[in-house]
């Protein structure tokens, strides 16, 4: 009896050393041995599926509209900073009244910050989609490997190209950054450096990428959007006769215009004829809608709660001839009826004939709007599932018409026409001929209120100075204003290897 | 079942400590010590002594026994053969056995705090003793982790307590304000008002940008918060201060660890039962003195005046007949009210031979003076039970489980709209609707009379009284079960499992307003989230202590202890799923997913989880000549998973001194001076609490483009991500004098945190958040004084003791480039972020513009510090600078009370000096808002009640305009008690029956015009008012019955 007790305890004690020492050893490895859970890391990726996604996530920052503590939207740094909207009907919008004027743009500026963070997440995303397509050996798919490639290129052109419109020179980074002990900052490179970049990415993008219509993701850059931006960076560094051969290689794309100008703006036109490339924007799922509709718009009651903010000023309104059909599809108007029986019973369709706000205009953006009809049944109503055109055809047709009044050489006239035509109608003597003060003002209509070219037009034309004195905009300092301020954190962070722009004094 | 089990813990298994895996050695070791085997390590060599010294022992006769209190058996008693210098200790459950070899030796019984007895032997061989209080007692027993406790008397480190005297009488609500102006060195601040909010404990000083927020130990489990606990179930808590107490806590400790210890029973005790309990109402005590509806109008008219005409589209002057026909709402009395509070707990305790336990058990209510009744509530039911039972002489266990439930409704609406909204508003519209102030068509009216549209300015009862509904329910489950086993005198083995657990989840509903209220035009759309989340973390731990009591009688006082521990954690973030609809209900009580109009809306978040390990050794060893001449050493080996594979490991030591003045000769006899004792220490702590993985480059699953599901890169990855470091540097005196009345504690310390883990040096132009990096510095130096007296007599006693910390805080270090932090971003209200971290200054400064004055039109004119020759009105980012700090420089508590047959009285202050608010209450950026009442008076900024859009006086910028001195003293707790007397309570067959009055926040002395100058907030955003839920001022009713 004894015997066997202690044979238990033994047996026991034995049982109880392998516990222990099973749960120090061999846990010990398993304890400090944490792998992310409900994460992946880059090893992960071991599909074509998976490839497409890193590539997708590049497009991502293109939505971005408000994901840090301040606002980014194009219009913030394109129209309201020029002379074609008004930060809001009143004065509640601080982030966005600062680019009304001038002074109060200061290099530690939040939405300025994350313009460069949105812009360069894009170019990170971008580098790390085709460095992840290089590194990935499992195609099957022929031409799949290639074309995520040039989507890659596409896009960070596209992203610097922003960049160097809206900040001059700023370091270029090809590679994507993925720990400490990559080169965290870089020099900033000069404005030719970057623009060889950019048209580099996108002629290579273009001679890649599917037609438009040639794949079934609309979505997706094309060889066409491809072309279009290429043409733009053109134009902007005055390579006119590049830019005028860029642009009719577009016009084999089989681009037209909308008969309806107003169509471009309809939810149910996206992706349209006259489309090369856009945001898009989706309901149902949340944050894949845009901001736009809910600053834009105003408060009407109802589901219809919106803030009144980036208001066109009454002098862009009446650039306009009312014969112009853009006039009532670029502005909400006094009067205008909006085809919407929820805002018919809000007292808002037609518009109220005495709306007026105290910034002292009398209009509402009228390329964003959504009917009562169509916000209701969103996911969020400041989530608009209302794509925005990033590069339409009728912008093609007038770069050509530009390009080729400059000595581009071919048939500007041909493609301006175009565009008058379908705005004025059939020999409208209010269309303005085509000579380049005409091509500038029928770039205003055409774009106005899009938010990607205004700004910047005046500053390549050299009509900045006249046009902000044309708006009182007094504080206007060209030597300082026609550039945004690096962020003043990126360069603390840089340790001064980054520098700023003239003027910012820091 | 349970013989079988019982025989197992006749062994004992423990791990000696070799930072190797493939060294560990496994000891084990029979009870009997017949059949032993050791490893060849220097540990073993040690426990092979101890068994060397235990085993020659040969004594002729012995005595056993017990000491007990009146509160049960009593643990440490010195027992000694008077005369000689043998003796022992009693044990935990208060035995002790001693070999004596004459019969009529005496025996002496002491025990700090108790009046000492001596007995003769005379034969007999079992001799209880029942130790009587000692008013004046020396000091007290002190907990210094990992299952020990020391004398104060003895101790060399950095310690303070708050004893069970003081929580008792103490009716708060939560566990962390038992320790508010408590201790020196600590500081509590409530980050808000609102009932159930947590507090902010610091430890001198902010310590690093990351948490600073202590380690709390409960029972020795670690748990994330102390909200699941009902103070009516603390006994005492601990404070560790100093590196030297700290440093046994390795990874974890850096900010001080905070010691908990629950009520337990007590063996030979006898049944006691203790209910208490208080009931009490509380309302808003401060209030900030803006306008009333007059004054505004009066503001309103002097500004359509000088705008000259120019009105911006807003109404022009009100009219004698207007200034009659609007209301004159208070908007902080329209928000808040009256609300009751309450409290009761019953605890039982008992214990016998061979085991105690008790049970206890509580409910806290407490409903918020913002807003109606049940939006804003907190609600705590715990219970807790445990039990420690000898199972043989030898061998104890102890399990303990508790459960409590938190259930906190909160108003979700912000604070600040009821600063911003002017008086002239009505809080309903005449058809009874909730009024809407930033109604824009039609725009709002009352009473015929035009009002401005108040844009982002909701009316605050919205949120607050009428729609919004938010619940945070939390379910905290704690257990543990522990073994202790002395195989041979003297050697206690201890193993230990533990579990915390909190279960969360949480709720918030906005039904559609418009459908109830359409003439007011609300934000219609309906929307209810929910999402569960979870905390676990589980521990093992062996320990082996050691006490050397054969030295002891050569006055060597020296003990060891060495321990293993594994800590595992897992954090489930939740799934978040939220539906956007309309409703079939607008009752926050009643709302599910099933009552959406569009059921199949939902959406879902993936929830996200985080695992982390630690894996410890540690070891400390406590020495003292003749309790003259203290010394402590101790040190840990941490590894955690939270860092890569080569940085894993951290060491961490620390040293201890002290000299007992009062023991040495020339002092030893001294009339006034009962205690004098000096003490330095030095240690090096750590800190791992980053997130999860930040060593590594994880990716993001859901960073999609429209339909298309997309992958990217989170952060830049650092592999070399490792410890933060805190050295620590201490040097103290107590003082005890006067018969014991009077005692004094000065510590002067000094704290370095090197390698702070902080985000922010990775570039946006990176396109990836930053990483998590090891730079920078933080130093707080600082100085704290205890100082008490108390005068016990029968009659009339008294007691006042005051506290002092003084600390100083300074960056040292910040990034690979010193780069400065920016914090305190209040979206649109300041566009620019208002705190800056930069070296040299304190921690999360205010940082912005200096005013010089204002110019004729009343615009604020900044300093052009950097000398450019700006236009003074619109200054340059050059021209900012420090322009205050939100981390105060001393704080200090003063505690007074007294009794008087059967009647007691206690009030407690509370202050702090050198601590600024940036108030941010104001919406600037809001024309014809609300202003204080002081824009009446003669240089006020320029009027912006009718201002242009755009137009600026200079208010909207970050500038020492808004920063104000917040310093401030508390009246935080008075208590009036009475005591029923003993011929009453003896028929009654109580204990004790007390019942007391007290008051809370009963006033405030302060410069600052706000609701409250306590304002919390993170590190890098502290101090910044931007309207929040102030502390209330209550009265209760309380009672305490013991039988």
């Amino acid at each position: 009896m004894k015997n066997l007790k202690l044979n238990k305890i033994k047996l026991t004690g034995v049982f109880l050393i392998l516990f222990v020492s099973f749960l120090s050893v061999s846990c010990a490895d398993d304890i400090l041995d944490k792998k992310p859970v409900t994460e992946i890391t880059p090893d992960t990726i071991d599909t074509e599926d998976g490839v497409i996604r890193v590539v997708n996530a590049a497009y991502d920052p293109l939505q971005w509209k408000l994901e840090g503590p301040a606002e980014t939207f194009q219009q913030m740094f394109q129209s309201v900073r020029a002379d074609d909207l008004h930060s809001q009907q009143a004065n509640f919008w601080g982030n966005g009244a600062i680019f009304d004027q001038f002074s109060t743009v200061r290099s530690t500026n939040q939405s300025v910050a994350e313009l460069w963070r949105k812009l360069y997440a894009g170019i990170g995303r971008a580098n790390f989609a085709i460095e992840i397509t290089q590194e990935f050996n499992g195609f099957i798919t022929d031409g799949l490997k290639e074309r995520i490639i040039a989507e890659g290129k596409f896009l960070r052109g596209f992203y610097y190209f922003e960049l160097v419109k809206l900040f001059g020179d700023v370091p270029l980074f090809l590679e994507a950054i993925r720990t400490t002990e990559d080169e965290l900052f870089k020099e900033r490179s000069s404005v030719a450096t970057l623009y060889a970049q950019i048209e580099q990415d996108l002629a290579d993008a273009a001679a890649v990428l599917p037609k438009r219509g040639e794949s079934a993701d609309v979505w997706r850059a094309t060889s066409g959007a491809a072309l279009g931006m290429l043409a733009k960076v053109q134009l902007y560094q005055g390579k006119y006769s590049e830019t005028v051969a860029t642009c009719q290689q577009v016009m084999t794309h089989g681009y037209q215009l909308e008969p309806v100008f107003a169509d471009n703006f309809e939810l149910q036109n996206e992706f349209g004829i006259e489309s090369l490339f856009e945001i898009n924007y989706i309901d149902g799922v949340p944050n894949e809608g845009s901001y736009s509709w809910q600053y834009m718009f105003m408060w009407a009651g109802g589901v219809y709660t919106s803030w009144g903010n980036m208001i066109p000023r009454q002098s862009l309104v009446n650039f306009y001839d009312d014969s112009d059909q853009r006039k009532s599809a670029t502005f909400i108007l006094p009067g205008d009826d909006l085809n919407s029986p929820g805002l018919e019973s809000l007292g808002w369709s037609p518009a109220p004939a005495d709306f007026a706000f105290k910034i002292g205009s009398s209009a509402l953006n009228k390329k964003f709007f959504l009917t009562f009809e169509e916000l209701e049944p969103l996911l969020a109503v400041n989530q608009s599932p209302k794509n925005e055109k990033i590069l339409r055809y009728a912008d093609v047709l007038l770069m050509f018409a530009e390009a080729s009044l400059m000595g581009g050489g071919g048939d500007g006239a041909g493609a301006f026409q175009k565009v008058v035509e379908r705005a004025y109608g059939p020999a409208n003597p209010a269309a303005p001929a085509y000579d380049l003060a005409g091509v500038k003002a029928e770039r205003r209509r055409e774009l106005a209120t899009e938010g990607w070219n205004r700004f910047t037009d005046l500053v390549r034309w050299g009509d900045i100075q006249a046009a902000m004195d044309a708006v009182g905009k007094t504080d206007f300092d060209i030597n300082r204003d026609t550039l945004l301020p690096i962020p003043d954190a990126e360069i603390q962070l840089s340790n001064n290897i980054l520098t700023q722009n003239p003027g910012y004094n820091n | 079942m349970s013989e079988n089990w019982l025989t197992t813990m006749d062994y004992v298994i423990f791990l000696a400590d070799t930072n190797k895996i493939d060294k560990f050695t496994l000891i084990i070791i029979h009870n009997k010590l017949t059949n032993y085997r050791f490893m060849k390590n220097k540990f073993s060599k040690i426990v092979f002594g101890m068994f060397i010294l235990m085993t020659s022992n040969t004594f002729s006769q012995s005595v056993s026994g017990n000491v007990t209190s009146n509160t049960g058996a009593l643990p440490g008693v010195s027992v000694l053969i008077k005369g000689t210098t043998n003796g022992t200790q009693t044990d935990f459950d208060g035995n002790y056995k001693i070999d004596v070899i004459n019969p009529n030796s005496i025996l002496v019984y002491s025990y700090i705090g108790y009046k000492t007895q001596e007995v003769t032997v005379a034969g007999q061989t079992e001799i209880n003793v029942i130790l009587e209080e000692s008013p004046e007692y020396l000091g007290e027993i002190v907990l210094i982790g990992y299952g020990q406790s020391q004398s104060k008397r003895t101790l060399s480190q950095a310690i303070s307590t708050v004893s069970t005297k003081q929580i008792e009488d103490l009716p708060v609500s939560r566990v962390e304000n038992i320790l508010q102006g408590a201790v020196p060195g600590v500081t509590v601040q409530q980050n808000s008002g609102a009932p159930g909010s947590s507090s902010t404990i610091r430890i001198r000083g902010v310590g690093s940008p990351n948490s600073s927020n202590p380690l709390f130990m409960v029972d020795g489990l670690p748990v994330t918060t102390l909200e699941h606990l009902n103070p009516d179930d603390i006994k005492e808590m601990t404070v560790l201060k100093d590196a030297a107490s700290i440093a046994v806590y390795g990874a974890r400790g850096s900010n001080g660890v905070i010691l908990v210890k629950t009520k337990s029973g007590r063996k030979r005790s006898k049944a006691a039962i203790s209910i208490s309990g208080y009931s009490g109402f509380q309302y808003l005590g401060n209030k900030p003195d803006l306008m009333n509806a007059s004054e505004y109008i009066n503001y309103y008219n002097r500004g359509v005046a000088e705008a000259g005409g120019n009105l911006n589209g807003n109404r022009g002057a009100f009219s004698e007949a207007e200034r009659d026909a609007l209301p004159d709402t208070d908007w902080y009395d329209a928000a808040s009210r009256d609300a009751a509070m309450s409290n009761l707990a019953v605890s039982l305790s008992d214990g016998g031979e061979k085991y105690s336990y008790s049970i206890s058990g509580g409910i806290f209510d407490q409903d918020g003076v913002f807003s109606k009744a049940g939006k804003s509530n907190f609600n705590r039911k715990n219970l807790r039970a445990s039990l420690n039972a000898d199972v043989r002489e030898n061998f104890q266990i102890s399990v303990s489980a508790s459960v409590s439930k938190r259930v906190n409704s909160y108003p979700v609406g912000s604070i600040g709209s009821v600063n911003a909204l002017p008086s002239i508003y009505p809080t309903y519209a005449e058809n009874g609707e909730i009024f809407n102030p930033g109604r824009q068509s039609p725009a709002p009216e009352y009473n015929g009379v035009p009002l401005n549209v108040m844009g982002e300015m909701t009316n605050p009862l919205w949120e607050l009284n009428d729609y919004q509904g938010s619940e945070a329910i939390n379910d905290f489950i704690n257990y543990g079960v522990s073994a202790d086993w002395q195989p041979i005198k003297d050697l206690n083995i201890h193993a230990a499992y533990s579990k915390f657990k909190d279960n969360g989840f949480w709720r918030q509903f906005t039904p559609s307003l418009g459908a109830v209220y359409p003439t007011q035009d609300f934000f219609l759309r309906g929307s209810y989230t929910e999402r569960p989340s979870g905390f676990a973390n589980d521990q093992i731990r062996t320990t082996a202590a050691y006490t050397f009591s054969k030295l002891a009688l050569k006055g060597h006082n020296l003990d060891v202890i060495v321990g293993y521990e594994v800590i595992e954690e897992e954090n489930n973030f939740g799934q978040d799923k939220t539906n956007i609809s309309d409703y079939w209900t607008n009752d926050f009580n009643k709302v599910n997913f099933g009552l959406a109009v569009d059921r199949f809306n939902t959406v879902f978040t993936p929830s996200k989880k985080t695992e982390r390990g630690i894996v410890s050794y540690i070891g400390r060893v406590k020495y003292n000549f003749k309790e003259k001449y203290l010394a402590t050493g101790s040190f840990r080996n941490d590894n955690s998973s939270t860092f890569g594979k080569n940085f894993q490991s951290g060491f961490f030591p620390s040293f201890s001194l002290g000299w007992v003045l009062s023991e040495e000769n020339f002092l030893r006899d001294s009339d006034w001076i009962n205690l004098l004792k000096v003490r330095t220490s030095w240690g090096i702590s750590g800190n791992d609490s980053t997130g999860a993985y930040e060593n590594l480059s994880t990716g993001d699953t859901s960073s999609p483009y429209g339909n298309n599901s997309g992958f990217t890169l989170v952060r830049v990855a650092n592999p070399n991500l490792k410890w933060e470091e805190l050295e620590q540097f201490n040097v103290g005196l107590d003082l005890t004098a006067f018969n014991n009345a009077f005692n004094l504690s000065v510590d002067y310390y000094s704290k370095e945190t090197t390698d702070i883990l902080l985000f922010g040096s990775g570039s946006d132009s990176s396109g990836l958040e930053p990483p998590r990096v090891n730079v920078g510095g933080v130093k707080n130096t600082g100085f704290e004084v205890a100082l008490s007296y108390k005068k016990i007599a029968d009659k009339f006693s008294w007691n006042a003791s005051l506290n002092v910390g003084y600390n100083k805080n300074e960056v040292t270090g910040l990034g690979n480039n010193g780069q400065d932090l920016q914090g305190g971003f209040t979206g649109a209200l300041f566009s620019d972020p208002i705190t800056l971290t930069s070296i040299g200054e304190p921690i999360g400064s205010f940082y912005g513009y200096v005013v010089e004055g204002l110019d004729v039109n009343g615009n604020l004119l900044f300093k052009d510090l950097d000398g450019s020759g700006n236009d003074k009105r619109n200054p340059e980012a050059t021209d900012k600078t420090f322009i205050g700090k939100p981390l105060p420089d001393l704080t200090a508590g003063l505690n007074l009370g007294a009794s008087f047959s059967g009647f007691d009285f206690s009030a407690f202050f509370y202050g702090a000096t050198g601590n600024d608010v940036f108030d941010a209450t104001i919406r600037y950026t809001a024309i014809g808002s609300n202003r204080p009442a002081s824009y009446l008076q003669e240089g006020a900024p320029r009027n912006m009640a009718v201002a242009a859009p755009g137009d600026s006086n200079g208010e909207n910028l970050v500038s020492d305009f808004h920063v104000k001195d917040a310093s401030f003293i508390k009246l935080k707790n008075v208590v009036f008690g009475f005591s029923l007397p003993e011929s009453v309570i003896s028929k009654l067959n109580a204990e004790k029956i007390r019942f007391y009055i007290s008051g809370q926040n009963l006033f405030t002395l302060t410069e600052y015009e706000g609701a409250d100058p306590e304002v919390g907030g993170g590190i890098l955003s502290s101090g910044i008012d931007t309207g929040f839920y102030p502390q209330s001022r209550s009265y209760l009713f309380g009672f305490q019955i013991n039988f």
